[in-house]
């Protein structure tokens, strides 16, 4: 049965064929959640509220070719919603990366992927979500705009300056202080 | 080279480093949860591709040519009668608001145009041949019609494109006004018929457009900030357009109705803007004398939809019905007049359909059983009958006072809608 179908079924109130949906989409979505949030509770209660959203709402999906988009700006809603709620509290943990496949040299992979992590902890949550989106989940950037409800050239920006940030980041690596970070700003 | 010139073209595997996806040990979880949910009922969606433009009108009348004289051959006078009879029947034309003269139902029946004359109860195809036409709508004085034409994708896995066509109300002369569109959504006439509005997508977003009719433009984009949805001119003059936009506010991405100038400029909020960015202020749909806008939104606690009308002059909200339907109301329409709405009352395996006067004078009356499935509805121009579509099902023409249905002859699946004609 192909995603289609299934889509169309778990919309008529099929369960398990939005199991099967879910099975097939869940760890990228929480993978995701973790990125944007940079918290694996925060995580967990976003991807929950974003199935139970789209179990609630699949009835209204009208073309079942865009659920994967509809579920990540579910998700990208979610993690939003959250730390509204939250009223920004700080989130900053450690992500452990312990499973993850290494390929090329494992040193420099290591020392790149630790200071990404570092450097993704700098950036506000929306210029995070728009690395994630871009970078992880690989969608383009009208795309991108479309899940976070934002204007393609504001995607843009907010892309443009995030890296612009993570190079700082990266580059001022061998010195003592780090770079000043904007953070709060937005597109 | 930098050091972030190296790590940027590897940022996707070593976010995937990062996060490690796995399946969560949540999942179950998850599952479990949803299980024990109930899901929005299907029949409480709006449909979308919903044709705004021949839902509500009133009439002038527009006198035909007097005899000049009595004198006249025989001959002549037949020819003279049958070309007045001609010129009549290309030249009536209704006005955009108010009771008018039912003229033919258009649908559209696998990629043709077809029509269905209700007094003598013949069916003819208008637009035939290999393109996809389908959801044609009337221009408010019935003597056009626009209708969608599927387009080739610009790529194999490209969006479904979709260009927006007018011809004469026989289905004559037809020409592209738009070109390719990705997904339109919504579009209407104007009350003049010289333009019409629609929404497509642009760079991912629903867009508001206003196209000349006359094919001399291509769509021109008005610029709202917003996704723009349900797009219908605002009677009686159409000075502005009504629309439901969808934004960033200090609390998130909300909704609300507003009106813009089809001359572009900041848009006008009807309403509060802070509806559920899915939910809320759903629909909307102007009263004939542009005083009101129907409009419905979910509430996910009480599971129920509400159809509400605000008057525009004084922000006066009420809600319409209720009816005791389990799922609430809506997908509210005006009669011609603006006298009579009918909407739907969802329950448990479908929908029914009621009326209920718009000053709020009685109560709601209801016009059939249950019904399931997609369906639109609207009022004939003479304001006597609500057309039920039923897409696929058949489409009943029902009897707003007796509530008698009768069939149409072909099962549709998009949309019908019926001409105005001059009384």
């Amino acid at each position: 049965m192909d995603q289609r179908e299934l889509v169309d079924r778990a919309g008529r109130g099929d369960h398990d064929a939005f199991a099967v949906l879910v099975r097939g989409s869940i760890a990228r979505l929480d993978a995701a959640a973790r990125l944007i949030l940079r918290d694996p509770e925060l995580a967990r209660d976003a991807v929950q509220e974003c199935l139970v959203r789209a179990w609630k709402s699949l009835p209204g999906l009208r073309d079942p070719e865009r659920f994967d988009a509809w579920l990540h700006r579910l998700l990208v809603h979610s993690c939003f919603d959250l730390l509204r709620h939250r009223r920004r509290r700080v989130i900053e943990v450690e992500l452990d990366p312990i499973d993850a496949p290494f390929t090329g040299d494992a040193s420099t992979d290591v020392a790149d992927r630790d200071e990404l992590d570092r450097v993704l902890q700098r950036l506000d949550p929306e210029w995070r979500a728009v690395v994630v989106v871009h970078y992880f989940l690989g969608l383009p950037l009208p795309e991108v705009a479309a899940v976070l409800g934002i204007p393609v050239g504001t995607a843009k920006s907010r892309l443009h300056r995030s890296l612009e940030v993570m190079r700082l980041a990266y580059d001022a690596e061998a010195t003592p202080e780090p770079a000043e970070l904007p953070r709060g700003q937005l597109a | 080279m930098t050091r972030f010139d190296r790590v940027e073209p590897r940022l996707p595997d070593l976010l995937t480093q990062l996060a490690a996806p796995s399946l969560p040990d949540y999942t179950d979880d998850v599952l479990a949860r949803t299980a024990g949910l109930r899901q929005r009922p299907r029949w409480t969606l709006l449909e979308r591709w919903l044709p705004m433009g021949v839902l509500a009108q009133r009439s002038v009348y527009i006198p035909r040519v007097p005899w000049r004289t009595v004198i006249v051959a025989a001959l002549l006078l037949v020819v003279l009668a049958a070309t007045l009879a001609w010129i009549g029947a290309q030249r009536r034309a209704a006005p955009p608001f108010g009771l008018a003269k039912n003229g033919l139902v258009m649908y559209a029946v696998d990629g043709d145009l077809r029509t269905w004359n209700p007094v003598d109860g013949s069916t003819a195809t208008i637009l035939s041949g290999p393109t996809n036409d389908f959801t044609g709508i009337f221009s408010r004085d019935g003597t056009k019609l626009a209708f969608l034409r599927g387009e080739p994708p610009s790529a194999p896995s490209g969006p479904e494109l979709i260009s927006i066509n007018v011809a004469n109300a026989d289905g004559s002369n037809p020409i592209d006004l738009t070109g390719p569109l990705d997904a339109p959504d919504q579009w209407d006439w104007s009350p003049a018929g010289d333009f019409i509005a629609v929404n497509s997508k642009i760079d991912g977003r629903f867009t508001l457009q206003v196209v000349p009719t006359d094919g001399s433009e291509r769509p021109r984009v008005l610029d709202t900030g917003m996704d723009v949805t349900f797009v219908s001119w605002l009677p009686p003059n159409g000075g502005e357009i009504v629309f439901r936009g969808v934004g960033t506010t200090p609390d998130g991405t909300r909704s609300g109705i507003f009106a813009i100038s089809p001359d572009g400029g900041t848009p006008r909020a009807l309403t509060s803007t802070d509806g559920d960015r899915d939910d809320g202020y759903q629909g909307p749909t102007p009263s004939p004398d542009g005083k009101h806008v129907l409009y419905q939104f979910w509430d996910p606690v009480a599971e129920r939809e509400h159809l509400r009308v605000l008057d525009l002059a004084t922000g006066v909200d009420k809600e319409v019905g209720p009816t005791g339907s389990r799922y609430g109301e809506g997908n509210g329409m005006y009669s011609p007049d603006g006298k009579v709405i009918a909407f739907r009352g969802y329950g448990d395996g479908g929908f029914q359909l009621f009326v209920v006067p718009a000053d709020g004078s009685a109560e709601p009356r209801a016009l059939t059983g249950f019904t399931d499935g997609d369906a639109w509805h609207e009022f004939s121009p003479d304001g006597t009958k609500v057309m039920l579509n039923r897409f696929g099902a058949g489409t009943l023409l029902i009897d707003v006072e007796t509530g008698e249905a009768e069939a149409l002859p072909d099962k549709v699946t998009e949309p019908g809608t019926w001409q105005r004609l001059a009384p």
